[in-house]
């Protein structure tokens, strides 16, 4: 691939008036891995949200471009028909709506928008049982309202599920291990492997490496005061893990360029 | 002469004067309700339980008695609403004899019009309540029939529909029920007021009279839909017995005004009361629920749901009291009340309270009101959803607790199908009963 599926220019943006992303610079390219990782606080969560389109953010300067279109001034449903993915770290529950009645709600909105055939219930519930065995989700809880009832485990896993089927092109993962016992990371990872493609980039948000340990990411970025401080390769995770992010905090962080 | 306005007074001197029959079954119940109306009026913005509801279109508008209105239903179709599997009755002309008498098993049928000895079970529903409110004393003065049904064993579901008046002038509907749950029966009713066959400006002012009989178990939807034109106000009162189970699902969902005063009284122990609640006032609409929960005796349990939501400038109102009496130890009794506006100019109401007069309870009560989240919004919109889906389906979710919370597989699909139309997403309602 030329060019880059998602680049990121000199992005910054504030919540409330508080600057929180200050001039960030990322090119994630097709069938890449990245991972960005951060004390709390420095802005991780803000970068996948703000990629994703969530509301309440102010985008103050920079630019985002996705796959040749910029991003910034897409709807966010718009965003998620033309393949972006956001896991979240807190799932919203949805009493009364099945999870498969939502995921296949959502799935043909993406499919229509991208000129395939929308699935009807018998297809998209063969697809589903492929895609439940993967992250090794019941039938049973994908009939049941969506992530009501469900262990933190089990509500990350449906967000692998539910990616699963968007089969998004660029997945943002925010803090997908958080709130993980191993047995539940070991299947959300394996569920995020399986999907690694030469035609699907990912952005992994992660405060700590041991997610790592499962993906192997091929870059890592540091981001410390909404700036990346630091990138490497999988070797800085480890590092990080060591010596944790005290060097990157202790130096005042850099204006972004002007 | 015709009064300019729906003229409480007049009424009554009309009822009193001779000009309706005091003789017969009804006379009593009219009388008490002529004596009631003339005593204290109809209720205005000065009345505390009437504080937040405009009677506009009630009693400034001079209604007269409606007629004809089942017959001109039956000669056009089946209801639409009518529940598959169930017995349904329109109110209005007595049905023939042979279609009484092919009532299935554990039905029985008694109206005032019948001739012959009234039943014994019957009888309670001529009593005049001496504590009727203004418009129950309205409905008693301006009475032509009261039906009774008796239910026991396990008979199949009932549903009473209350259809809107044909006429194009101004008219008025007093439909009058009792349900008599025997002992240790497993019954369904349903009552539904539709505007179907309403033709000019509607008031359905009714009364629905409960008694549910010792270890009986009654499921009673009640569902009102309703039209620009059409006002509805309900007087709903249930008994509850020795160890006596009643479910009470409330789903106001369209109508200029639709107001429900719900008591429910424990008159001896062991008894559950489960009273849910779902209301939504949309543009031009207003929605009152009262409820009273009488513990007069102990260890009875009642739980309440209401769940409103008001939209465009529409208004909600919910007012809720549980009295414990002094009497009633081991008295469990939990209110609770969530709203959700959907709109700037829309407004809600909300006046839960406690009245406890004993010490050995456990009582709680609570209200919120709030709007959809953008958080959550924004989660539906992120897999692809445009914002009117993902709001349709957020709102629903809100509304799912209450609608799932009906037993009777008809009855919730036809208030999921009303509740989804509502919101302007008929179609979905199929896909998310399959689902």
């Amino acid at each position: 691939m030329h060019n880059p599926m998602l680049k990121i220019e000199e992005l910054s943006a504030s919540v409330d008036g508080k600057s929180i992303l200050r001039g960030i610079n990322l090119e994630i390219r097709a069938g890449e891995v990245h991972a960005v990782m951060g004390p709390n606080g420095s802005g991780k969560s803000t970068l996948a949200s703000v990629l994703a389109g969530k509301p309440g953010y102010t985008i103050t300067g920079g630019k985002v471009t996705y796959q040749g279109k910029n991003l910034l001034e897409l709807a966010p449903e718009i965003r998620a028909r033309e393949g972006i993915f956001l896991g979240f770290q807190y799932p919203v529950e949805l009493p009364g709506v099945s999870n498969l009645y939502f995921l296949k709600a959502a799935v043909n909105a993406v499919r229509k928008h991208q000129g395939l055939e929308e699935y009807d219930a018998v297809d998209f519930l063969e697809l589903a049982k492929q895609k439940m065995e993967l992250v090794e989700l019941s039938t049973a809880l994908t009939q049941r309202p969506v992530n009501v009832g469900f262990s933190g485990g089990e509500k990350k896993r449906n967000e692998i599920f539910q990616m699963a089927l968007l089969n998004p092109k660029l997945a943002i993962l925010d803090e997908t291990d958080s709130g993980l016992d191993i047995d539940a990371l070991r299947i959300v990872a394996q569920g995020v492997n399986a999907q690694r493609s030469p035609s699907v980039s990912m952005l992994l948000i992660t405060h700590y490496q041991r997610l790592l340990e499962y993906i192997q990411p091929d870059y890592v970025h540091v981001l410390v005061g909404g700036q990346i401080v630091k990138s490497g390769d999988h070797t800085l995770a480890l590092d990080l893990e060591e010596h944790g992010y005290a060097e990157f905090m202790s130096a005042p962080a850099q204006v972004g360029a002007a | 002469m015709i009064s300019p306005v729906l003229d409480a007074t007049r009424l009554a001197q009309r009822a009193l004067g001779g000009r309706l029959e005091l003789s017969g079954p009804l006379a009593e119940l009219r009388r008490q309700g002529a004596a009631l109306l003339e005593a204290k009026g109809l209720p205005g913005p000065r009345d505390e339980a009437w504080r937040f509801t405009s009677l506009r279109g009630v009693t400034d508008v001079p209604f007269q008695r409606a007629k004809a209105s089942e017959s001109a239903l039956r000669a056009s179709s089946t209801p639409k609403h009518e529940l598959a599997g169930a017995v349904s009755w329109v109110f209005g002309e007595v049905p023939a004899a042979s279609v009484i008498q092919a009532l299935p098993p554990g039905i029985e049928f008694w109206s005032s019009r019948q001739s012959g000895p009234i039943p014994a079970w019957a009888k309670a529903s001529l009593t005049p309540e001496k504590s009727a409110s203004p418009f129950a004393a309205l409905n008693a003065c301006e009475l032509e029939d009261v039906w009774c049904f008796r239910l026991s064993g396990s008979p199949a579901p009932l549903q009473i529909i209350y259809p809107g008046p044909i006429e194009a002038t101004p008219s008025m509907l007093t439909p009058r029920v009792r349900v008599v749950v025997e002992a240790g029966a497993h019954a369904c009713l349903i009552e539904t007021t539709t505007p179907e066959g309403a033709a000019g400006p509607s008031l359905t002012n009714s009364v629905s009279e409960i008694f549910v009989g010792p270890n009986a178990e009654l499921e009673h939807v009640r569902i009102s839909l309703g039209t620009p034109q059409s006002r509805q106000i309900s007087s709903v009162s249930a008994e509850l017995t020795r160890d006596s189970r009643y479910r009470s699902r409330l789903l106001s969902l369209g109508g200029a005004l639709t107001r429900t005063d719900l008591t429910v009284a424990f008159t001896e122990p062991g008894a559950h009361a489960d009273l849910d609640g779902l209301y939504f006032a949309s543009e031009g609409e207003q929605v009152d629920h009262h409820t009273v929960v009488e513990h007069r005796v102990g260890r009875c349990e009642s739980l309440q749901k209401y769940k409103g939501l008001a939209d465009g400038n529409g208004q909600a109102i919910f007012d809720g009291i549980v009295r414990v009496h002094s009497g009633a130890a081991g008295t469990s009794a939990h209110q609770q009340n969530r709203n959700l506006l959907l709109a700037e100019n829309a407004v809600i109401h909300t006046k839960p309270h406690l009245e406890i007069e004993n010490d050995d309870v456990k009582c709680t009560h609570g209200a919120t009101v709030g709007r959809l989240r953008l958080d959550e919004q924004f989660y539906l919109q992120s897999r692809g959803l445009d914002l009117e889906t993902a709001r349709t389906l957020l709102v629903y979710a809100f509304a799912s607790e209450i609608i799932d919370g009906i037993t009777l597989p008809a009855a919730r699909n036809l208030v999921r199908r009303e509740f989804l139309k509502k919101l302007g997403n008929p179609e979905l309602s199929a896909e998310l009963a399959e689902a």
